[in-house]
């Protein structure tokens, strides 16, 4: 097998906030899974395939960040006040207190209770503006729309 | 210079121009001086440091702020005669995990728990090391204000190593210093 195509650092681009993207939404998606694993409600196959595809996926990351020069623990933004966006290992598990905030805990938690959004959104460039939407969102989860609100965790 | 009223010795700024408060340079100019002057005489008697701006509108102001201060800053003087100020930084020492990261199917899920259960574990301990500490310092007779990270600590002068090894924090002592926390 060939040597993955390196690029300079100064050329990744977007490609660091892609990434970090990327991971947040993979360790959301992990900590709904040990939420649901918790719970029962996955067979032991399910269990297995969700593990094995959030460890290709972290590691399809790590090989990215590999190409674009990135170090993985700069995927994670310290946001001041508010916390980091991802906690660091270990400082965070779904269902558990946690000492240290992090955005993926405040969306793991909103998506376990369930949120619902409503606002407009105008986009636009140079002063342009070109698309308007009014957004209402319901964001949840599968299990807590099947689970009557106060059996909700 | 100084100024005398009743039984207390003050240091002060004559005819200060309170406009060069107000700039950003002059202030912090002032503020460093404020501060070399607190430390040059701490070096010679104990002092009250106190608050940087503490204007008074006139001699007479202020000869009637000491004298009816006097009891007051005299006791003060008086609890703060043999000691000095510390100021402790403690930073937990981070580890990362030692459970490995590498495993299939639930034994990967349940190895995120492990790992979580571990951080636990060392920040309980953390809070007991410093809990230890603090207990420690009160057997000495060291008062000590926290403030974030920082422990400002008012210790007998007379008192050699007052610190104890911690393994779980990282431990930055600056002092001597006048006891600003404690006036």
């Amino acid at each position: 097998m060939s040597e993955p195509v390196k690029v300079a650092p100064a050329q990744a681009g977007l490609a660091p906030l892609v990434l970090t993207l990327i991971e947040l939404i993979r360790q959301l998606m992990e900590a709904q899974v040990i939420r649901q694993m918790d719970q029962e409600l996955l067979t032991e196959a399910q269990v297995n395939a969700a593990a094995t595809s959030l460890i290709a996926m972290e590691n399809q990351v790590l090989r990215l960040c590999e190409t674009f020069g990135i170090d993985p623990q700069d995927l994670n933004l310290d946001l001041g006040e508010v916390g980091k966006l991802l906690p660091d290992r270990g400082a965070y598990y779904p269902g558990q207190p946690s000492p240290q905030a992090s955005i993926l805990e405040l969306l793991d938690r909103l998506l376990t209770t369930g949120v619902v959004l409503q606002g407009e959104v105008d986009l636009g460039v140079a002063g342009l503006d070109l698309v308007h939407a009014r957004l209402y969102l319901m964001l949840s989860t599968h299990t807590s729309l099947r689970t009557p609100p106060h059996a909700t965790p | 210079m100084f100024w005398t009223a009743g039984r207390v010795l003050a240091a002060v700024q004559p005819d200060l121009d309170l406009t060069m408060l107000a700039e950003e340079t002059t202030a912090l100019e002032a503020v460093v001086d404020h501060d070399r002057v607190i430390q040059e005489l701490f070096a010679l008697a104990p002092v009250l440091p106190l608050r940087f701006a503490t204007v008074f509108s006139s001699a007479d102001a202020l000869s009637e702020h000491l004298l009816a201060h006097q009891d007051l800053y005299l006791a003060r003087l008086d609890q703060l005669q043999d000691r000095v100020e510390f100021t402790l930084r403690l930073t937990p020492v981070v580890l990362a995990p030692t459970v490995a990261n590498a495993a299939e199917g639930r034994a990967y899920f349940q190895q995120r728990k492990q790992q979580y259960q571990q951080v636990q574990d060392r920040q309980q301990q953390q809070r007991a090391e410093q809990e230890h500490l603090f207990t420690h310092l009160q057997t000495l007779g060291v008062h000590y204000v926290l403030e974030g990270e920082r422990v400002h600590l008012l210790v007998p002068r007379a008192l050699g190593v007052f610190l104890i090894p911690l393994t779980h924090w990282e431990v930055t002592l600056t002092g001597p210093l006048p006891p600003y926390h404690f006036v």
